[in-house]
């Protein structure tokens, strides 16, 4: 029987690092921006940022790797935000039209009934532990702002910029496949 | 095609094209017939930075679009008002991708 001795030779594969043009940078940075200048047409709105930054990524569904990439961490760092915001415009509006307790949704303040109050009477479902979700969400909000440039002008400059606990979810969900129609030979 | 044509072709029209793509273009111009040349010089080649203030200005109305040759999504952007303000925003980064995207179009119908 042939039995073969020794290791088995394989040939190294040659890594190679896919080039990426510097304009790409610039395109990656801009999904970031998105989601601050956006601010500008809905601030409190807490959806808008992430339609902006999606909205972006689906004009860019044909770009590189890097740049669809980019687009889907800043939309993943926009969708995490939402359940924080929406939370903290609803206890908002439900004080401002409700009435007390969490969301403000039962006992409806006297100013919509009674006549002897005026309107800015029997705001009470302002407690202590609104105010307190309230500057949470409000420093939130301000720490992403923050983020959000400085990854944008990180990017700009040709950084990688992985943000944790998204950066690995961005990994699995942008798609490997080379979709750009005009490649050179 | 002749390289030196071709290198001057590129030289006054690069702002037209994204600047990634414009390997592409040389390679496909050097490999077009002569005999396209004049078709391709006489092709009508959007300025990327005019439409872009076209886009800030009237953006709301969606007349970028229009320019660009997306009439369908210039009569939405038009009916919902630049897509209540996002759409106007969103296309202030991505429009003069769009037009250089569009020029490329527009040339490779010759190539």
């Amino acid at each position: 029987m042939e039995h073969t001795e020794g290791t088995i030779e394989t040939t190294p594969v040659k890594e190679t690092k896919p080039f990426v043009h510097p304009y790409e940078y610039e395109l990656a940075s801009n999904s970031y921006m998105m989601a601050v200048v956006s601010v500008i047409a809905g601030l409190p709105l807490p959806v808008i940022n992430l339609i902006a930054t999606v909205g972006y990524y689906l004009a860019h569904r044909k770009s590189s790797y890097l740049v669809r990439w980019h687009c889907i961490q800043a939309s993943l760092g926009q969708i995490a935000l939402i359940p924080f915001n929406s939370i903290a415009l609803a206890w908002t509006l439900g004080i401002l039209f409700g009435g007390r307790g969490f969301l403000g949704l039962y006992d409806i303040p006297r100013r919509y009934y009674a006549d002897d109050v005026t309107l800015f009477e029997d705001y009470t479902g302002t407690t202590l532990l609104y105010w307190l979700y309230i500057t949470f969400v409000i420093i939130l909000n301000i720490t992403e702002f923050i983020i959000v440039i400085a990854t944008a002008s990180k990017v700009r400059k040709g950084h990688n910029v992985r943000w944790w606990g998204i950066a690995p979810l961005a990994d699995k969900l942008t798609s490997t496949e080379d979709r750009n129609p005009y490649k050179t030979a | 095609m002749d390289s030196q044509k071709v290198d001057m072709y590129l030289m006054s029209n690069a702002k037209f094209f994204q600047p990634s793509q414009l390997a592409y273009v040389r390679e496909r111009l050097l490999a077009a017939d002569e005999s396209k040349w004049m078709y391709i010089q006489s092709a009508d080649l959007k300025d990327p930075t005019t439409i872009l203030i076209v886009s800030i200005l009237a953006g709301n109305i969606g007349i970028d679009r229009f320019l660009v040759g997306d009439t369908g999504l210039g009569v939405a952007k038009l009916l919902t008002c630049g897509g209540f303000g996002i759409w106007a925003i969103i296309d202030w980064f991505l429009i003069m991708d769009i037009t250089r995207q569009k020029n490329l179009e527009k040339l490779q119908a010759y190539l």
